[in-house]
C-alpha cells in the first residue's frame, strides 16, 4: 500500500533563482524506510518539510494514505497530517519531562495515556526515565525519547531529518542499529533525510539522491551503490574510477587498457565512463588487463590505496588519468612499480556523463 | 534596485498562491494590527496631498530655512561628538587593560537612563548664575568668569552627545570584541598597534556597527524636543509644537512632521546602504581577544578618558538632580506619588500592549514563513523610528478626523471621544515602542523555541496549544524582559505624551519637565531622579531575563 505519495512536487522561495525542490515524484510503501540522500542545499530538508506540512509546495501533490494534502487547491496544516517527525537539533521540550514530553503528542487522557506512554518508552529501552527533564539526558537518550514522542500517537509516516548528525562517531552507529531495530519492528514508514552515505545505505530499505531539487535515482541500497546511473551518484556513494571509454571488440577501451563486457553495452553511444569501484579491483597475472605505473600508496588500516598513473602517451604525465585502487595491505607494492589488475566479475557498471563532468576529477 | 519593500512581482504572485491557502485567524489578525499601526504615520503621508494652507507658505520662507539648518547643525554636532566619544571609548574598553577597566566598561552604559530634557536641565541648572559652578567662581574671588552659557546649539548638542554615545559604545563594542576580534588579532600579530591598528582594521572593519550606531543616535536627536525647546533651539521638533499649540496650525504641523519622518527614512536609507555594502563576516562569537596592558601614566591616563563621559553624561547631572532634592527636603515633585502611580499604571498598560502585538506578529511570522510575515515584522515596528512628534500628530489628525466623523454617524453633541484620550496615548505609546517589545521577543524566539513549535504541530497540537504549552512558557524570561523595556522608554517618553495626553493629564515625564520650565528646577528633581532609576533597571535584570534558558 502506498503510503506517501509525492507527484511533480516543486517549491519556489521568493528571491531565490533556483526552485529548492524541481519536479520531484515518488512513492514510498508501507512499512518501508526510505532514505534522501543529497549534498546540503539539494533540497532534502525542503522536500521534508513540505511533507510535514510546514512549506507550502508551488506546484503538484503530495497524497498521504491517499489523502490530498497539498496540492489542488488544498492544505492540510501539519496538526492534521499524522506525520510525527524527529528534527535535527534536539526538540525535546526543555520545560516538560520526559512524561509530558511524550503525553503532549496522546489525545486521550488517563489510563489509555499511561499505557501508551510505558509501552513507548519500552520500545525504546528507556524505562524508568519518565521524570527526567531532557537536560538530564545523554544524546543518545534525547534522540531516543524524541523517537518515541513522535511516535507515540501512532503516526502514518515518520519524518527523520539528519537524526544521527549531533552525536559523536561512536554513538552514532549504535544509534543507527537501534532506530533501525525500532523502525522495523513498529512497523512504521518513514523517510529519513541524510547527507551521510553510511546512514542511508544501512537503515534505508530504499534511497533516492536528490541533486539541486532534482530526483538522480532511487532504488535498493544494492542497486544504487552496484550500479548508479550517473557519474555524480557514482562519486556520491564514495571513491570512485570513472574512465572515459571508447567502445572496442567486445567492450570498450580505457587509458589502462581494454575491459571486455558480457553483452555489448554501449550500443553505439560514445560519451561513456566506466564505473569501477576501488575494492572491484584485483592483480591479475593473464588475460586482458588493466595497467598503470604506481604512483602514491597510502595505507588504510584494513586495506592500502594505491593510485596508477596511465601510460597513456601524453607529453604532460599531470594530464594523464589515475586509476585507484585498495589491494590487501599486506602486499608490497613499490612506487614506480607496474602493477596489472582485473575487475571482479559483475563489478563494471557503464554511466552516463553529466553537466559538471570532468570538473570534480580527482588530481 | 532590490529595496527591503520591493519584492519582484513574481514573489508576491508566489507569496499570494501560498497565503491563499494558509491564511488564517493569525495572519489577518497580523494584517490588521500592522494596518492599524500604520495609520499614523499613513495620516502624516495623506496630509500632505491636501493643498497647503496659507500659513503653510509662510512657514516655509521664514521658518523652515532655520529649522532646517539648526537641525542639520545638531545632527552634524551630536553624529560628530557621539562618534567620538561612543567609537573612543569603545576601542580603549575592548583592545585595551588598565585600572579601572572592568567598572567603566559596564559603567559606560549608565547614560542611557538619563533622558535628554533631563539632562537638559540639570547641566542648566549647574551653569546657571545661581548654580553651584559659578557661585564657586564667585567665591573664590573669580569675577569675570567665563561664559558659561549653555543655552544655545552647541550647549544642546554637547548635552544630548553626552547622554546619547552609549547607542554607538554599545555596538562598537561588540563589533571590536567579537567580530572584528580575530581580525584584530591577526593584524596585531603582523605587527600593528595603536593609531595604526584603530584606523587601518578596527574601524573599517567596524563600519556597519559604528553606522548602526549612530543612526539610533541620529533619530533620538530627532526625538528631542525637551532639550531643544529648553535650552531655546529652534528644530523641526519645536516648529511642529509651535505649530501645533500657539498657533493653531494643524496644516503646517503635519507638513513639517512629513520632513521629519522623511529625514528620519533618509537615516535608515543611508544606514542600510552603507551596512549593505559592508556586510564582512557574521561570526556572533566572542573572540578572546588578548588586551594589551597599559603600564603607569599611560593606564592612569586611559582610565581618566573613558571615566570623563560617565562623568559627564551620569554623574554629574545626577548628582545635581540628587543635590537639589536633597536640599529641597519635603518639597519633593508636588503629587509625586501620585505621578508615580499614574505613569506606572500607563506604562504597564502600554508594555502588555506592545508585548501582545509583538508576540501576535512574531508568532504569526513563525507559522507563516516567508517574505510577507517578514515584511508585516518590518513595517510594524516602523513607528520606532519615527519621532514621537511626527506619530503624535498623525495620531491626532486621523483621531480628530475619527471625531467629526463619530460625530456626524451618530450624536451631534459628541465631543472629543478618541481625541486627547488615554486610549489615543496608549495607542501612540504602541506605534513608537513596539520595535523595543518586537526586538527582544525576536531574539528569545529564535533563541529558545528553534523547532520546538514545529515539533508540537507535528505531534498534533494546534497553533493556540502550541503558543500557550511551548513558546509562551518557554519565553517569560524575554516577555518579561520586553515587557521592562518598553515600560523604560514609556517612562521616559516626553514629546508624544505632551501632544497627545489627556487635558490636566500629568505623567512623571510631562510634570519634571513643565516643573523645570517654570524654573522650579528642584522640585523637577525628585521626579527627574524616578525617572533616572527606572530606567536604570532594565541594566541590572535584562540580561538575567533574557539569557535564561
Amino acid at each position: 500500500m502506498t503510503v506517501l505519495s509525492l507527484q511533480n512536487l516543486w517549491k519556489r522561495y521568493p528571491r531565490s533563482e533556483h526552485p529548492a525542490v524541481r519536479g520531484l515524484s515518488l512513492e514510498v510503501q508501507r512499512g518501508e524506510t526510505f532514505a534522501l540522500l543529497g549534498e546540503s542545499g539539494s533540497g532534502k530538508t525542503t522536500t521534508l518539510r513540505l511533507i510535514a506540512g510546514f512549506e507550502v509546495p508551488s506546484e503538484g501533490s503530495i497524497q498521504i494514505l491517499s489523502r490530498t494534502v497539498a496540492g489542488t487547491g488544498s492544505f492540510v496544516p501539519p496538526e492534521k497530517r499524522h506525520v510525527g517527525m524527529v528534527f535535527q537539533q534536539s526538540s525535546l521540550f526543555p520545560h516538560l519531562t520526559v512524561r509530558r514530553n511524550l503525553e503532549f503528542a496522546v489525545q486521550k487522557r488517563g489510563d489509555p495515556q499511561r499505557r501508551r506512554v510505558a509501552e513507548i518508552l519500552g520500545t525504546v529501552e528507556l524505562e524508568g526515565y519518565e521524570g527526567r527533564y531532557p537536560h538530564e539526558l545523554s544524546g543518545g537518550q534525547r534522540q531516543r525519547v524524541e523517537l518515541a514522542r513522535a511516535l507515540i500517537s501512532g503516526p502514518a509516516l515518520l519524518l527523520l531529518d539528519e537524526p544521527f548528525s549531533s552525536l559523536d562517531v561512536s554513538l552514532r552507529g549504535q544509534l543507527r542499529a537501534q532506530i533501525s531495530r525500532i523502525l522495523h519492528q513498529t512497523q512504521t514508514t518513514s523517510i529519513l533525510v541524510t547527507h551521510d552515505v553510511a546512514d542511508a545505505l544501512t537503515v534505508s530499505d530504499r534511497v533516492a539522491v536528490l541533486r539541486a531539487g532534482r530526483l538522480e535515482q532511487s532504488g535498493a541500497p544494492r542497486e544504487v551503490y552496484m550500479h548508479p546511473a550517473n557519474a555524480y551518484v557514482a562519486r556520491f556513494f564514495g571513491t570512485v574510477n570513472l574512465l572515459e571509454a571508447k567502445p572496442h571488440a567486445d567492450g570498450v577501451l580505457t587509458a589502462f587498457g581494454p575491459l571486455a563486457f558480457e553483452q555489448s553495452p554501449h550500443q553505439g553511444r560514445s560519451d561513456l565512463l566506466v564505473c569501477v569501484r576501488p575494492e572491484s579491483l584485483e592483480l591479475a597475472d593473464s588475460g586482458p588487463v588493466l595497467e598503470g605505473i604506481v604512483e602514491q600508496v597510502s595505507f588504510l588500516g584494513r586495506c592500502q590505496e594505491v593510485s596508477l598513473r596511465s601510460r597513456q602517451d601524453s607529453p604532460d604525465r599531470k594530464k594523464r588519468p589515475l586509476l585507484v585502487v585498495h589491494l590487501p595491505a599486506d602486499l608490497p607494492v613499490a612506487m614506480g612499480q607496474s602493477l596489472a589488475l582485473r575487475p571482479k566479475a559483475g563489478s563494471l557498471q557503464l554511466v552516463r556523463k553529466d553537466e559538471d563532468w570532468p570538473e570534480q576529477e580527482d588530481g | 534596485m532590490r529595496n527591503i519593500l520591493a519584492g519582484t512581482w513574481a514573489d508576491w504572485r508566489l507569496a499570494w498562491r501560498e497565503l491563499r491557502l494558509t491564511a488564517d485567524a493569525w495572519l489577518l489578525a497580523s494584517l490588521l494590527a500592522t494596518l492599524l499601526l500604520m495609520a499614523p504615520l499613513i495620516g502624516v503621508g495623506l496630509g500632505l496631498i491636501a493643498p497647503a494652507g496659507e500659513a503653510w507658505s509662510h512657514v516655509a520662507s521664514l521658518l523652515l530655512p532655520r529649522y532646517l539648518r539648526q537641525t542639520l547643525l545638531l545632527l552634524a554636532g551630536t553624529g560628530l561628538l557621539t562618534f567620538l566619544i561612543g567609537c573612543g571609548t569603545a576601542w580603549l574598553v575592548s583592545v585595551y587593560d588598565f585600572p579601572g577597566r572592568r567598572l567603566w566598561e559596564w559603567a559606560l552604559i549608565l547614560p542611557l537612563s538619563l533622558p535628554t530634557y533631563i539632562a537638559a536641565f540639570a547641566y542648566a541648572g549647574l551653569l546657571d548664575y545661581t548654580g553651584p559652578v559659578q557661585r564657586l567662581f564667585r567665591a573664590w574671588g573669580i569675577a569675570d568668569a567665563p561664559s558659561l552659557d549653555i543655552l544655545n546649539l552647541p550647549g544642546v548638542t554637547v548635552v544630548i552627545s553626552l547622554v546619547l554615545y552609549p547607542y554607538v559604545y554599545l555596538i562598537t563594542k561588540v563589533a571590536f570584541r567579537s567580530q572584528s576580534g580575530r581580525l584584530l588579532e591577526a593584524a596585531r600579530l603582523m605587527g600593528r598597534k595603536g593609531w595604526s591598528l584603530f584606523w587601518q582594521v578596527g574601524l573599517p572593519a567596524a563600519r556597519p556597527a559604528v553606522a548602526g550606531g549612530l543612526a539610533l543616535v541620529l533619530m533620538e536627536t530627532l526625538n528631542d524636543y525637551g532639550a531643544v525647546k529648553y535650552y531655546g533651539v529652534d528644530t523641526f521638533t519645536t516648529g511642529i509644537f509651535r505649530a501645533w499649540f500657539s498657533m493653531g496650525d494643524a496644516d503646517s504641523a503635519l507638513r513639517l512632521s512629513a520632513c521629519l519622518m522623511l529625514g528620519t527614512f533618509l537615516i535608515l536609507f543611508l544606514e542600510r546602504q552603507l551596512r549593505r555594502r559592508a556586510r564582512y563576516q557574521e561570526s556572533r562569537s566572542e573572540s578572546r581577544l588578548q588586551r594589551r596592558r597599559l603600564p603607569g601614566g599611560r593606564g592612569v591616563l586611559a582610565s581618566t578618558l573613558v571615566a570623563l563621559p560617565i562623568l559627564g553624561g551620569f554623574l554629574i547631572p545626577v548628582g545635581q538632580l540628587s543635590y537639589w532634592a536633597l536640599r529641597s527636603g519635603s518639597k519633593l515633585t508636588p503629587d509625586l506619588h501620585l505621578l508615580i502611580g499614574r505613569t506606572f499604571g500607563l506604562a504597564t498598560a502600554a508594555a502588555f500592549f506592545a508585548v501582545l502585538v509583538a508576540t501576535l506578529i512574531l508568532y504569526t511570522g513563525r507559522l507563516h514563513r516567508g517574505f510577507l510575515t517578514g515584511l508585516l515584522s518590518q513595517v510594524s515596528v516602523l513607528g520606532y523610528s519615527i519621532p514621537g512628534a511626527v506619530i503624535a500628530v498623525g495620531i491626532l489628525f486621523t483621531s480628530t478626523r475619527l471625531d467629526q466623523g463619530l460625530r456626524e454617524l451618530w450624536d451631534p453633541s459628541l465631543g472629543l471621544v478618541v481625541t486627547g484620550s488615554v486610549g489615543g496615548l496608549l495607542f501612540a505609546y504602541l506605534v513608537r515602542f513596539l520595535a523595543v517589545g518586537h526586538n527582544t521577543l525576536h531574539g528569545g524566539f529564535e533563541k529558545v523555541c528553534g523547532s520546538l513549535d514545529e515539533a508540537a504541530r507535528s505531534l498534533g497540537a494546534g497553533t493556540l496549544r502550541t503558543l500557550f504549552r511551548v513558546d509562551l512558557p518557554l519565553l517569560q524570561g524575554p516577555l518579561l524582559g520586553a515587557g521592562l523595556l518598553v515600560f523604560v522608554d514609556v517612562v521616559k517618553e516626553l514629546p508624544l505624551t505632551l501632544i497627545l495626553r489627556p487635558f490636566n493629564f500629568d505623567t512623571l515625564a510631562t510634570k519634571v519637565f513643565e516643573l523645570a520650565g517654570d524654573e522650579r528646577v528642584a522640585a523637577a528633581s525628585s521626579g527627574a531622579l524616578v525617572i533616572v532609576l527606572t530606567s536604570l533597571l532594565p541594566i541590572f535584570v535584562l540580561d538575567r531575563l533574557t539569557e535564561k534558558r
